[in-house]
């Protein structure tokens, strides 16, 4: 049974009335001066001082029609057949973005691969291309779906805050349903179009829809973002809630940008890894050596994806973080050193494990070059590195203890593991992270090389050189400014670490690039020669990729705690609180198994969509 | 990774390196109103 629904108020009555008042004035306008376009000078001053006195009076009735925020009770909140609304809409949301994500990146890419198989001329990234979007086309569907069941449920379960939300985002919530209809528009001719538009003129026709695509896919993007920011830094309303009729201060919140940076960056690096986990699937059941290469090449390049852009994404974050901070100082220790603290505890063991796993792969594919040899003996060293710097990165501040172990220990805080709980040490080892995965993946591109230049001992030297000052910079700067200066010093340290981080990334593919000209090959590269387990690492980081996701976007929405828009709307539900971490780790748990069952039967319609039956006998000659 | 014989390169390369990434800092903590010393 459905209470509470609204009835039809006399604000809103009146609110339609000034809207059909206004509807009808214009066209009026437009009809006087198309039928009497002939009029005297005296007529258009007057005109003109009627249209400046009807535009006041316009901008007054718009004034005086936005409401301010509604101020809930509990009986507000539709309940039906006792589902707990806050799950249905948290996994719904959940589901609808994981896959938004996906389908959001994967054109991204495949422009950039197409590109390259146009420069090259080498139709296997053509071909892979294809495929990849061929993955995503089911995707496609369930983002749809899921976004009606998003709509759906935040309609019935919240009626009184879509509506608010509404009222203020009429325009763009518009906008975003017209773009819809272009992206499948565009969607649907780049993929059934792909083989029809092959060659010269047509396949520069191709790449344009592929890139019409992506715009409008961004754009979605950055209005639904736009939607989820303001409820948390609300912008273009007062105190009360009323909307000042400025759509785009209200779109263009404090967090907009930050949010959008870090989805752009995250949603490539996740739709590298679920193509890779598709690429693994496929190499596992592939039945010739033929196709094991083939699945093999292509589950290296999505892993080359994911951890170019896996590498900037922790920057961004801490970007975000940060203006999270600037914008709420309570909002910004609610979310690192409050409730949500242990959540970023585990998010460091989740990063760690894609680090981990994108090297572990990294390292299993240097077995396709003979001449990986000269390279393999420094991997444990990189190993350690990597899992000291993870060890370092969760590490909390405080420890979760017993009585008798807080009385043994003298506190919660360690004498020795509690300094490494502090921010300076955690970006000190992830600028550590980064930097090491780029080594590995240096000696991958090195693995089948041999440097035909003089110097090459000379460029070797300034290659450790440049990382060796790199990294005694990086420690430096976490070492001296986070523990013998104040917090404005710990926080603006962290620049210079990022930088040197990028610089020494950047002057090593450089420097590399000139050793390596003109180099010889070893022989050629043996796709297909990987071990097995090297696939369950691209399962790994697919897997990984997914719970994260589900952990962050569950404490970016937590943080608004008891406001469904931050200072200016109340959450006045039953569910209007806090849960547990184990509750909402569950739930987010049981939301990225759905959605990995949802991807199977993506992948498994990608796989029969491929097969045919030869029905013998059945059809009459 | 062959570094044999190139001392002389590695040690010149880590005394421009290590002063680069040092006036990098003092230019990035400067340009936050900090200097790269701290100073109560």
């Amino acid at each position: 049974m459905i209470t509470g629904m609204k009835k039809p108020c006399l604000s809103d009555i009146r609110f339609l009335k000034t809207k059909v008042f206004l509807a009808l004035l214009a066209l009026a306008v437009i009809f006087g001066a198309i039928t009497f376009p002939g009029f005297d000078q005296a007529g258009v001053m007057a005109a003109e001082q009627g249209a400046a006195d009807q535009e006041v009076a316009a901008d007054a009735a718009a004034t005086a029609t936005y409401a301010p925020a509604p101020k809930l009770t509990a009986a507000d909140y539709p309940s039906i057949a006792g589902i707990n609304s806050r799950v249905v809409v948290w996994i719904f949301a959940q589901l609808h973005l994981w896959f938004a994500a996906f389908v959001l990146a994967v054109p991204i890419f495949v422009f950039i691969i197409e590109v390259i198989g146009m420069k090259t001329r080498d139709k296997r990234y053509d071909d892979m291309a294809y495929e990849f979007i061929k993955v995503s086309i089911t995707g496609y569907s369930l983002t749809a779906i899921l976004g009606g069941g998003l709509a759906f449920s935040l309609i019935l379960f919240y009626p009184h805050l879509f509506t608010y939300l509404s009222t203020i985002f009429s325009e763009s919530m518009f906008y975003y349903a017209l773009l819809f209809f272009a992206e499948s528009a565009v969607l649907y001719i780049y993929y059934y179009g792909w083989h029809w538009l092959q060659g010269g003129f047509k396949k520069w026709v191709h790449l344009s829809l592929g890139l019409t695509l992506n715009a409008v896919g961004t754009t979605l993007m950055l209005l639904a973002n736009a939607w989820l920011t303001f409820m948390m830094s609300p912008a273009g309303v007062d105190a009360a809630g009323v909307f000042s009729g400025d759509a785009w201060a209200a779109i263009h919140n404090f967090l907009w940008n930050p949010i959008n940076i870090h989805r752009f960056v995250a949603n490539i690096a996740y739709g590298g890894s679920i193509v890779g986990a598709y690429a693994a699937f496929k190499f596992l059941t592939a039945n010739t050596p033929q196709l094991r290469a083939h699945y093999d090449w292509m589950g290296y390049n999505a892993n080359f994806i994911a951890i170019c852009a896996l590498l900037p994404l922790p920057f961004a974050g801490y970007y975000l973080a940060a203006e999270i901070y600037a914008y709420s100082q309570q909002m910004g220790i609610t979310l690192m050193g409050g409730i949500f603290a242990w959540l970023f505890i585990i998010q460091a063991v989740l990063i760690g494990t894609l680090f981990l796993s994108a090297n572990y792969y990294l390292w299993c594919g240097m077995g396709r070059s003979d001449g990986a040899g000269r390279y393999t003996k420094y991997i444990k060293y990189i190993a350690i590195v990597l899992v000291a710097a993870f060890l370092v990165w969760f590490t909390p501040h405080t420890l979760v203890l017993t009585n008798e172990e807080l009385k043994a220990l003298g506190g919660p805080h360690h004498k020795i593991l509690g300094p490494l709980g502090i921010m300076p040490a955690k970006n000190t080892a992830v600028n550590i992270m980064i930097l090491f995965t780029a080594l590995s993946f240096m000696f991958y591109r090195r693995a089948n090389k041999v440097a035909t230049v003089s110097w090459v001992n000379a460029g070797n030297a300034i290659q450790v050189a440049l990382f060796t000052a790199g990294i005694a910079n990086i420690l430096l700067l976490g070492i001296y400014h986070g523990y013998f200066t104040n917090t404005v010093y710990k926080v603006a340290a962290s620049i210079p670490q990022v930088l040197t981080t990028l610089i020494v990334i950047v002057g090593s593919i450089t420097l590399d690039s000139f050793i390596y000209k003109g180099a010889t090959e070893v022989g050629p590269l043996k796709w297909g020669r990987i071990p097995e387990r090297a696939q369950y690492a691209l399962f790994l980081l697919a897997v990984s990729f997914t719970w994260l996701m589900g952990l962050m976007g569950y404490i970016r929405s937590g943080i608004r705690q008891h406001w469904h828009v931050v200072d200016i709307m109340r959450d006045a539900s039953p569910d209007a609180f806090t849960p547990t971490l184990g509750y909402a780790a569950n739930v987010v748990s049981v939301a990225a198994i759905l959605f990995m069952a949802m991807v199977m039967f993506v992948f498994w319609i990608a796989q029969v969509s491929g097969q045919k039956t030869l029905p013998t006998g059945y059809w009459k000659e | 990774m062959d570094i044999k014989g190139s001392f002389i390169p590695f040690l010149g390369a880590m005394v421009v390196c290590c002063g680069l990434f040092l006036a990098l800092d003092a230019v990035l903590m400067n340009m936050q109103g900090l200097s790269l010393v701290f100073h109560q």
